[in-house]
Order: structure tokens, then sequence, then C-alpha cells
């Protein structure tokens, strides 16, 4: 054949072709899995810790619209894993995991990188916090974390982004956690009775302003989001139950957060009580609640009962 | 007499008078990015290198069969398949390296030394003497990356440290000049530019100075 | 993304020639005068705008739903080469002063790091269509602004008295690496 004819160049550019990629096939293929394997690993370790013995796998096509989820991991059979890298007061950012179950409960929260303020920022990453992350759903949405504004709000921000994807997951609605009856409002896990219950960071203050031998006015502040959250808690000394509960001062409400807490039918729940009651919190005002909460525990705690 | 002249030009001498990139000023564009250490200098030398020999061995075994108006295209094929290979090889096996060298992997395919060596002489050529020609050029390019980085890691960072490619584990580090003293512009996009003016003023000094001694040695 | 910052960003701040090194051997080359630099940097703009959008294209409904990400490379360039050799032949028949201006450089482009390099950027940060737009028109824009004001630079420096060794290409890159320091000074603008 003619070296110069068309047609020996477009035969020899076309085997060329054909070579060339049979020959990229066959290394990909051999390479590919390598490559995924070697992706994943880093973050085993963590995956592990959420998952023990599960099988992970990487999932590379998510929609997140806010940017903030940078790895989505599946645990076969078992739950999620969201990476999530969000801004606080660093302007570096941090770094976070957060773990849902496939029955909507969170399976983890680990921080993986961060250079938060110790005392303030950092708090997002501790006990506290930790505990409380763990105990909501994927029907709720994180609370934020008084005294870490900003910190916090980057972790409810990524914990809403990594959500999203959940739910989407899921078909669009959150999956109700199995121990959980089906209701309209998702229900506070881990109610206690309030005498148990810890509510010491909100450091209730209690002072008596009347008392007519049966009931008892206290004047009660206590740390919400904001630190003076005042309510006047009537008790009734016989029945050792509180008979009124009024907001003087809904020091939260200013920043819109605590509002849920303050709405009446909220506040309703505190006639009556005793300290053997089991008070719920409210779902996305958790700091406010349990500010309100705190004081009620203290009125009835002055009052001896 | 000329002779004589010509043997003393061991292959140091050739490397610095007739170096592909602070004499020729080909392959500029990785040579600033990647020098800031040598583990990457010395990854990125590897790679041209085996790119530079297979492509060379390829298109000179091709060369009588390639008419000539499609020989860029040909070679631009060929060059890019094995561009190809090593960034997958790359980032399955030596995931650091890859991750430090980064899109620099995939733009070896339009490295000017290799499309250049292609032409020049891997068309005209035989086999074997276009595998040493690729093994050559690769071996002054490494050695030219080697010495860039060298200076910029040592004065920009004041470690010299060294990682195996294949486990990510440090093979050495040692601290050479004291965290205060660090010139640490030299890992910056300045200190790239800097370090490459000195080293072609160098190497361009070099090659004066022996084309003077040649000239004035008659 | 938003499209200001992109274009800023690739302009700029991420300047291709100062902040990447992409692009660095036709830099070299062509920046002696400043006509030539404004006629290489018109070309590259029309070079990288056009091959970096079709290859987008190409990625899109061709490579990627066939997931044949790994041809990525050879696609990419011998489509970036076919381009070039089509606008040389277009413009040499057309109009022949303009391939008397800016033809001659159209070669040199192929191999120019720059074209492929927004081509495969375009597709590694996962652009839509209208910020592979923007950014393929930015990114050789930066690179024009560079080519002319290098070349503005080193035409004065002809007179100067440059000592011998860094004559030529050495005393450019110390412009450039003044030129690199000054442009840090926009690190904060977005």
């Amino acid at each position: 054949m003619n070296k110069e004819s068309s047609s020996y160049k477009m035969i020899l550019l076309g085997v060329l072709c054909g070579i060339c990629g049979l020959l990229l096939a066959f290394v990909n293929s051999v390479t590919a899995p390598i490559i995924e394997k070697s992706s994943m690993a880093a973050e085993y370790s963590n995956l592990e810790a959420f998952f023990p013995g599960a099988s992970f796998s990487e999932i590379k096509d998510y929609d997140d619209p806010t940017g903030l989820v940078t790895g989505v991991y599946e645990a076969e059979g078992q739950g999620m894993i969201y990476k999530v890298h969000s801004m606080g007061y660093d302007s570096e950012g941090f770094t976070f995991l957060i773990a849902y179950n496939n029955d909507g409960t969170v399976a983890g929260y680990t921080v993986l990188e961060h250079h938060e303020t110790d005392g303030l920022g950092k708090r997002c990453f501790e006990e506290d916090y930790t505990a409380e992350i763990m105990k909501i759903s994927a029907s709720e949405e994180a609370p934020l974390l008084s005294g870490a504004t900003l910190t916090s709000t980057g972790v409810h921000d990524g914990i809403e982004a990594a959500r999203t994807l959940f739910i989407a997951k899921n078909g669009g609605t959150a999956p109700a956690p199995a121990e959980k009856t089906e209701e309209e409002q998702p229900e506070e896990p881990v109610s206690k009775a309030l005498k148990d219950e810890d509510l010491s960071s909100a450091g209730a203050v209690c002072e008596e302003k009347e008392n007519d031998g049966t009931t008892v006015i206290y004047a009660c502040k206590a740390k919400g989001f904001n630190p003076d959250n005042e309510a006047e808690v009537t008790v009734d000394l016989s029945a050792g139950t509180i008979t009124a509960f009024e907001v003087t001062n809904a020091a939260d409400d200013k920043d819109g957060v605590g509002d849920d807490a303050y709405e009446a039918d909220n506040i309703a729940r505190y006639i009556g009580i005793t300290s053997d009651s089991e008070v719920d919190a409210v779902s996305g005002a958790t700091e406010t609640s349990k500010a309100l909460r705190a004081m009620a525990q203290a009125a009835l705690a002055e009052a001896g009962e | 007499m000329s002779e004589n002249k010509e043997k003393k030009l061991g292959f140091g001498s050739q490397l610095i008078i007739e170096n592909p990139v602070f004499g020729l000023y080909l392959g500029i564009c990785s040579t600033l990015a990647i020098s800031t250490n040598i583990n990457n200098a010395i990854g990125m030398g590897i790679a041209v290198t085996i790119v530079l020999i297979l492509s060379n061995i390829l298109v000179s075994s091709v060369r009588n069969i390639t008419p000539d108006d499609i020989h860029i295209p040909v070679y631009i094929v060929i060059i890019a398949t094995l561009v190809t290979i090593v960034e997958m090889t790359m980032q399955a096996f030596t995931p650091d390296l890859y991750g430090a060298l980064g899109e620099f992997i995939a733009l070896i395919v339009v490295n000017c030394i290799i499309l250049g060596r292609a032409e020049a002489y891997a068309s005209l050529n035989p086999v074997g003497a276009s595998a040493k020609d690729g093994l050559m050029m690769g071996i002054s390019y490494t050695v030219s990356l080697f010495v860039m980085s060298l200076i910029r890691q040592i004065l920009g960072t004041g470690v010299l440290s060294l990682s195996n490619p294949l486990t990510g584990a440090e093979i050495f580090a040692v601290r050479l000049i004291p965290e205060s003293f660090v010139l640490s512009f030299m890992t910056t996009q300045t200190g790239a530019f800097l370090t490459f003016a000195v080293l072609a003023a160098a190497c361009a000094a070099y090659k004066n100075k022996v084309t003077a001694d040649d000239k004035g040695g008659k | 993304m938003n499209l200001l910052t992109l274009f800023l960003s690739a302009t700029l701040i991420n300047n291709i020639i100062l902040a990447k090194f992409i692009g660095m051997c036709p830099f070299m080359g062509v920046s002696t005068r400043v006509k030539s630099a404004v006629g290489m940097g018109l070309a590259v703009i029309f070079v990288i705008f056009g091959a970096s959008v079709l290859s987008w294209l190409l990625y899109q409904f061709v490579l990627a739903p066939l997931g044949l990400d790994y041809m990525k490379l050879i696609c990419f360039i011998l489509l970036i080469a076919a381009f070039v050799q089509f606008t040389e032949m277009f413009i040499k028949k057309n109009s022949p002063s303009l391939y008397k201006s800016l033809g001659i450089y159209l070669p040199l482009i192929t191999t120019n790091c720059a074209v492929l390099h927004v081509a495969l950027d375009n597709v590694a940060q996962g652009y839509n269509f209208i910020e592979t737009c923007v950014n393929s028109i930015a990114v050789p824009v930066g690179f024009m602004l560079m080519l002319v004001i290098f070349a503005t630079i080193r035409e004065r420096l002809e007179g100067n008295d440059v000592p011998a060794a860094f004559e030529g290409n050495p005393i450019a890159f110390i412009i450039a690496a003044i030129m690199a320091l000054a442009f840090t000074a926009l690190n904060g603008l977005v």
C-alpha cells in the first residue's frame, strides 16, 4: 500500500488509536481498584470506629449544593458516613465525620482536624456537645452551642448538609428510629425525672420572692443560649408542684433561637409538674429549654421538693 | 589542539553546556513547579525519563512506516498513551508522589523535551541509539531538577528529607539550617524564578568561559 | 461558584504564568517584542477558549457517560491539535493578513502546556458549561496580560547593561521573579 495514500494514513492512525485504547483499558482495569482502595484507606480507621466490621464503599456521586460535604461513605447494611469541612472561627475551617445509622440515629460524630479556640469553639468537639449530637436523629437539626456560636453554627450547617444527603438517600424522608412510635413531632430521646437531670451547665439560681406559707414564688435566672434567661416560678409547697411558670426575660428570643422553648404550649408543660416528672426538651431550642428546665428544677429544689 | 579540547568535554561539561532545562529552556514549566523538594524532583525526573526512553523507542520503531504529514498526531498519541499509563501506575502505587506532582504528570505530554527529542532525534535514528538518547536526556533533566530542588529545599525550609515513594515512609530528614534563618520565599514562585535565573546564568557563564577558552587556547 | 471571583482568580491571583508556571516556553520565546506578544496573546485566547470548551463538551457527552476517563489525555490533546490545525487552515485561506500576524504562532500553541492545562482543569474542578467558558477566557487573558507586561519590560531592558551571563533569558527570569512577588499582593482580593 502506498505510504502516502489517505487510506494508509487513516488505517495507521486507526490501528494506533485502537492499540493504545486497549492498552489503556488494560492498565486501567489493573490500577483502578488499587486507587479506589487507597483513597478510602485514609478514612478507613475512622469508618471502622463507627461501624466495626462493616464493609465500606465510597460514594463519589453526590449532589451537595452547599459544598460542605467532602466525602460520602456507605457502611453496607448499616449506615452512612459523611465527611464535612466547615468554617468556624478559624479561617482554615475544620473537618469532621458525622455518621447516621440506617434507622436515622446518629452513629458517630468525630472531629478530624480543627484550629478552634480552647474553651470556646473547641467545646463543639468535646464530650458535652458530642453527647448532644449523638442524641439527635436524622429528622432534627443539630443544636447550637452557646459561647461557641461561630463554630457550632459551622457544625450545624455541616450536619445539615449531611442530613440533607442522608434524607435524600432515604427517599426524601428521615427514617423513623425503631424504638420511637410514629409521631408528627420527633420526640426528644432520653427523658429523665427532672430532679435527676444534670442541668448544671445552665447554672440556674433561684431567689425567693414571695412566700405565703403555701405557695412560693421564685425569681430564677439561668443560662440558656444567652446568660440571662429569667423566669418566675410559683411552687405549691403542699402538692410539691409548679403552679405557674412565667418567663420574665426571654433572653434567647432576640437571637431567634429559643423561640420554640418560649411558646405558650411548651411553657404550659411546666404547670403541674413535680421534681419526679419528666420534662422533655424542645428540639431546636435545646439550650433555652435546658435553661427553663433548670429553673424549674432549682425552684422545686429550693422549695425542698 | 582541537581534538584534545573536545575530548576534555566530559559528561559533566556536556551536562552544563547543553543542558535541556537551563541551556535550551525546554520543560521549564514542570521544573519551576516541581522543584520544591528533592522527593518530587527525583520522582518527576524518573517519570519523565521513563516516558522519554519509551517514547523514543516507539517513535523510532515506527519512523519508517509513518508518513510525514501525520507524524505529529502519531507521536502525540504514542506519548499521551505512555503518559496516561505512567499516571495511572503512579496513582495506584505511589499515591503520595502522585498527590505531590498533581497535574504535572499529565502535562508531561506537552513537555517540550519529549516531543522535541522525538522530532529531532528518534524519528531519524535507529531504536538503540534513540533509547540511549532518551536515557541521557532524562538523566540531564533529572539532575537539573535535582540541583534546583536541592537549593530551594535547603534554603527554603532548612530541612533535607527523602521519603520512600512506594510507602511514604521517611528515609531520612536532616535539618541543615536553623528554622529562624530559613528563606521561606524560596519555596514560593518568586524563589523558583530566582533560583532558575541564577542557575541559567551560571550555565551560561560556564559556557561562555569554555567557548572563550576554546578560542583562546588555539 | 461566583463567576466574577472565578474570573479574577484565574486572571490575576492564580495567574497561569506567575502562580502556576504553566505556559512558560512560548512565554520566554515570544515576549521580546510587544507587538508579537499581543499577537501571541490573542491567538492563545482564541485557541484556549475554543479547544477547552470543545474538550469539556467531549468529556461531558462522550467520555464520562462511557466511563472512559482514562482516555481523557489522548482525546484532549488530539482535539487540541486538530482544532489548531483547522484554525490555521481556516485563517490561511480566509484572511492572509490575519494569518501573517497571528498564524505563525498557532502551531506553537499546540504544545503549549496552557491549553491542555485549562482543558484538564475544567474537568477536574467539575465546572458547568458557563464556568468552563469563563475559566477558558480568564486564564488566557491573564496569560496575555503577563505576556504584554513582560514584553514591555524586556524591550526597555535591551538598552541596559546586563551582565553577560544573565543576558537573554536569565534576566527575564529575574523579572518574572519580581513580577511574581508583586502579584502576590493581590492574594487577598478574593
